[in-house]
């Protein structure tokens, strides 16, 4: 399952009709809950264990068009899609997650300076739980964001 | 010599397929629109040509790959992701949305669109190097 959080969809539209400031980067973080469309915060869920690679709170991602290389409008299927550059975590000094425990989700968020509080905008499963091994890389390949009318 | 094979078109070129869309006030993204009339069915065969000879797609391949990361991994990715899907998927794909009203068969096309879309998406970011804009235009056989 992929989709938006409400709190998303709420800060996308308040950055669109009231032109509230946006924050200056997003992030890429794992999980290993399952988000819904009710998850505010990262406080809502719990992050992979830190350390052998994955950092807390994720990989940062720049608003331009580097980090975010396809825009798509789609006038058969009524959406538009923007995709994230592949996003690549490499384990170091063990498996990553650092506990074994494996991430099931990639989550977008904000940029708070305290993690547990970065609202949470967009959510993609990982298909199952991913861990790999020391030096492999554990990579989100074109992830996607899209917005439906339905 | 590397540089002149850099350059080399691969054997499925999407930018065959892909019409440049003028957006002055776009000066970030470059954009290409798409007819689904064409561009489903000349991925859909390419990927089946994929599944059938188990190569790499090379139009899939990202020379821009991170360092430590294979330039390939994203290409076997999705070939791997097209040979799970079973032979029909395929086939309903290209059939017109409106033939369908069973929620599984429904939902089974859909994946293969979204693959196929994927698919041309990725061959078109790797042939043009640079942030892309895709635009579908309308018809609704190809609808999900």
């Amino acid at each position: 399952m992929a989709g938006w959080t409400n709190r998303g969809k709420y800060d996308c539209l308040a950055l669109w009709a009231r032109g509230t400031s946006p924050a200056t980067a997003f992030y890429m973080a794992l999980v290993k809950s399952t988000p819904t469309a009710d998850t505010d915060t990262m406080a809502d869920l719990t992050q992979v264990a830190t350390g052998n690679g994955y950092s807390d709170g994720g990989i940062s991602l720049t608003r331009n068009a580097t980090d975010f290389d396809v825009l798509t409008e789609d006038d058969t299927n009524d959406k538009a899609l923007v995709q994230v550059k592949d996003i690549v975590w490499t384990a170091s000094g063990g498996t990553l997650p650092s506990d074994g425990n494996g991430a099931t989700y990639a989550v977008i968020t904000d940029d708070n300076a305290t993690v547990a509080s970065r609202d949470v905008y967009h959510y993609g499963s990982l298909g199952g739980a991913r861990v790999v091994s020391d030096t492999q890389t554990l990579t989100i390949q074109n992830f996607e964001i899209d917005l439906t009318e339905s | 010599m590397d540089l002149l094979k850099s350059f080399r078109k691969p054997k499925w070129f999407v930018l065959k397929y892909a019409k440049v869309e003028k957006r002055p006030a776009d000066r970030v993204y470059k954009w290409y629109a798409f007819e689904p009339g064409v561009i489903y069915p000349a991925t859909v065969k390419r990927i089946r040509e994929v599944i059938d000879s188990g190569e790499i797609p090379e139009e899939l391949i990202d020379n821009r790959a991170m360092p430590g990361v294979d330039p390939r991994s994203v290409a076997m990715a999705y070939a791997s992701q097209a040979k799970q899907l079973p032979n029909a998927f395929w086939e309903y794909a290209l059939q017109d949305r409106g033939d369908f009203e069973d929620p599984i068969v429904i939902a089974i096309r859909a994946e293969a669109l979204t693959l196929a879309r994927r698919w041309f998406t990725q061959a078109l970011s790797v042939a043009v190097g640079q942030a892309v804009g895709v635009h579908i235009l309308k018809d609704e056989r190809y609808r999900l």
